[in-house]
């Protein structure tokens, strides 16, 4: 009885301050529980977001930020200027632009495959090794490149080419040509597996319905992978497809810093927006153009994410962020 | 009915010689692609180190030796420290982390809570939009000084608001609202139905998350990157990247045991690198059938 009346009471008040005081109140366990999670988004996200304005700044940790001097768009003006820019520009989106295609299409391949062979026990072992290089650290995929790249004692300078009685000194860390296909091959290597199961387990959930239907009009396997399981299979790729194009000018900086060895010489070919960030920040000490190369880095990514979630929501309004 | 379904099922199917090329075609890529490679690793551990230098490496050791092993584990600190300081900074990460992402995400899951809306477009904005990394460096090395601790490899990554995302959903579907209003008709408290009830019924998709944070902990090499100094706090990964680029540092260190003869820098770099994936590599079978369940709760690589 008493507590019907509290609700009445509260359902009066539910105006302004009193109605979040009666919340606050009600639900105080909870929102105790999310204290922790908000204190720590408040630091290591919305903190650092108001950070950006450092980018408009001539920053000197010393003097801390309103001890450091505006300098309005100098850093930028500083920033685009550099041949840098264009290429860090160029690179990042086109190596994100190869990885998005080369990962949904292989993983599709791969899964459609797995999907027909008849042994149940081989399907599982297969999958279990295919995702093992997706539990590797960047470091170790470091490693299993340098021990066939290396120079000297590289699997492919000393054995192969001992095969092939050849000799080479051919230095891969040094020479740009490659490294396109290099990296995308280490990307596709690390995370194919990864892709394969996760559209895999979208196959399984198709009706058997529609095959038995298929099989009984005498449609061919060939048919039914073109009619039925494309299609059905079609809706995740497109989602994926599009929340992967919202993170395109996001790199992932252990493929580039890792795989390349941080190799200068391949800088042309490698080098990020994450990378050159990392290396102006850390390497260089130059915190103005690191600041500039960031800002520009989050503010054109956030366009990019806003219009990627704007197209998945008119193909699949559950699947959208917000 | 089950009788029809089966010989459907043994009807429709590819020829049987298209599943044994489609079978070869498998089994030619993952042991080439992914076993081969990681073999090489393993193998090059084992072999002599001159051999190494001689013939350069190999799968196949020309001259087998465990000294690589028998001096990364026994002559130098090094390895053994970095095991110390991972194992330490994934343990406390993830029962952080995964203890603050699901009381964060159970309550922003209960349709009670006023506020959820706000509060689940609060996580969700940090997907849209982040300062980048140089705003994150000073926050961590300055605001907060916390540059070259064990803290700053654990604390940014222990909320992931992918993760929060995943959680949030499992909660909203794996635990009916009846249960929570039953708990609370028997008068247990919020944190009693969270504890005992909620996480019980949410198990798989916990573990999911759990697995995903692990792997993040354990496999990091940028926290170190960016703030640590001093080499008793790199972890495994991090000093296995030092090492890659220098494996001098390695003899510099060596305990007041003297070796005899020059280092086995080739194999000892390999035997790290097997000795610092063995546990994951040991784990992810473990793992694994948490994996789809996380995969099929609607997560996409984050």
């Amino acid at each position: 009885m008493k507590k019907s009346a509290a609700d009445k009471l509260s359902r009066d008040s539910q105006t302004g301050l009193n109605a979040l005081f009666y919340e606050m109140k009600k639900n105080r366990i909870l929102y105790l529980m999310m204290l922790p999670t908000i204190i720590f988004l408040l630091v290591n996200n919305y903190l650092p977001m108001l950070g950006i304005s450092l980018a408009f700044l001539n920053f000197k940790p010393a003097l801390g930020v309103f001890g450091s001097r505006f300098v309005g768009l100098k850093n930028f003006e500083f920033f685009f200027s550099t041949p840098d820019f264009f290429r860090i520009t160029r690179n990042t989106i086109l190596y994100n632009a190869v990885y998005i295609v080369l990962d949904i299409t292989v993983a599709a391949f791969f899964a459609i495959v797995l999907n027909e062979l008849f042994n149940k026990k081989l399907k599982k072992l297969y999958q279990s090794v295919m995702i093992m290089p997706f539990f590797l650290s960047w470091v170790v995929v470091n490693y299993i490149f340098f021990s066939f790249l290396s120079v000297d004692r590289g699997f492919i300078n000393a054995t192969v080419m001992d095969w092939l009685n050849l000799t080479t000194d051919y230095n891969w860390y040094q020479e740009k040509a490659p490294w396109p296909f290099i990296l995308v091959f280490a990307q596709l290597w690390r995370y194919t597996g990864y892709n394969t199961i996760m559209l895999y387990s979208g196959l399984m959930g198709i009706d058997n319905s529609y095959y038995e239907a298929a099989f009984t009009d005498g449609a061919t396997k060939w048919q039914q992978i073109r009619k039925i399981t494309i299609p059905l299979l079609s809706p995740i790729m497109i989602v994926l497809f599009l929340m992967l194009v919202g993170r395109i000018f996001f790199a992932d900086f252990g493929l580039h810093y890792q795989v390349t060895n941080n190799s200068s010489a391949l800088y042309p070919v490698t080098d990020v927006l994450d990378t050159y960030t990392f290396r102006s920040l850390r390497q260089m000490g130059n915190i103005s153009m690191a600041a500039a190369a960031g800002f520009y880095q989050a503010v054109v990514g956030l366009f990019i994410v806003l219009a990627a979630n704007k197209l998945v929501k008119q193909f699949d309004p559950e699947k959208s962020l917000f | 009915m089950t009788r029809k379904s089966i010989s459907f099922n043994q009807l429709n199917k590819i020829p049987p010689g298209v599943n044994i090329l489609f079978n070869a075609f498998f089994i030619i890529i993952i042991s080439v692609v992914c076993i081969f490679p990681l073999l090489t690793i393993i193998g090059t551990s084992f072999t002599e180190n001159r051999q190494i230098i001689l013939n350069g490496y190999n799968v196949w050791p020309k001259e087998f030796s465990i000294n690589a092993y028998d001096f990364v584990l026994t002559k130098s600190s090094k390895l053994l420290n970095a095991y110390g300081v991972s194992i330490f900074v994934t343990l406390a990460g993830t029962v952080f982390g995964i203890t603050m992402m699901s009381m964060y995400a159970y309550a922003i899951s209960r349709k009670d809570l006023k506020y959820k809306k706000f509060f689940s477009f609060f996580v969700y904005f940090t997907f849209i939009f982040n300062g980048g990394i140089v705003p994150f460096y000073f926050v961590y090395s300055r605001l907060l000084n916390l540059g070259n601790t064990i803290a700053v490899l654990i604390i940014p990554f222990l909320v992931d608001a992918w993760y929060v995302v995943i959680l949030k959903t499992f909660f909203s579907t794996s635990v009916p609202d009846s249960i929570i209003a039953s708990g609370k008709i028997d008068g247990a408290g919020e944190l009693r139905i969270f504890f005992s009830i909620v996480i019980q019924l949410a198990i798989p998709g916990i573990a999911a998350v759990a697995m995903f944070t692990t792997i993040k902990y354990w496999n990091d090499f940028m926290l170190p990157l960016y703030f640590i100094d001093s080499s008793e706090k790199w972890n495994v990964n991090y000093l296995l990247y030092r090492l890659l680029r220098n494996m001098e540092f390695l003899s510099r260190d060596t305990r007041s045991v003297s070796v005899s003869g020059p280092l086995p820098t080739e194999s000892a770099r390999m035997a790290m690198c097997v000795l610092g994936t063995g546990p994951m590599l040991l784990a992810y079978p473990f793992f694994q059938r948490y994996f789809v369940k996380g995969l099929t709760m609607g997560a996409v690589k984050g």
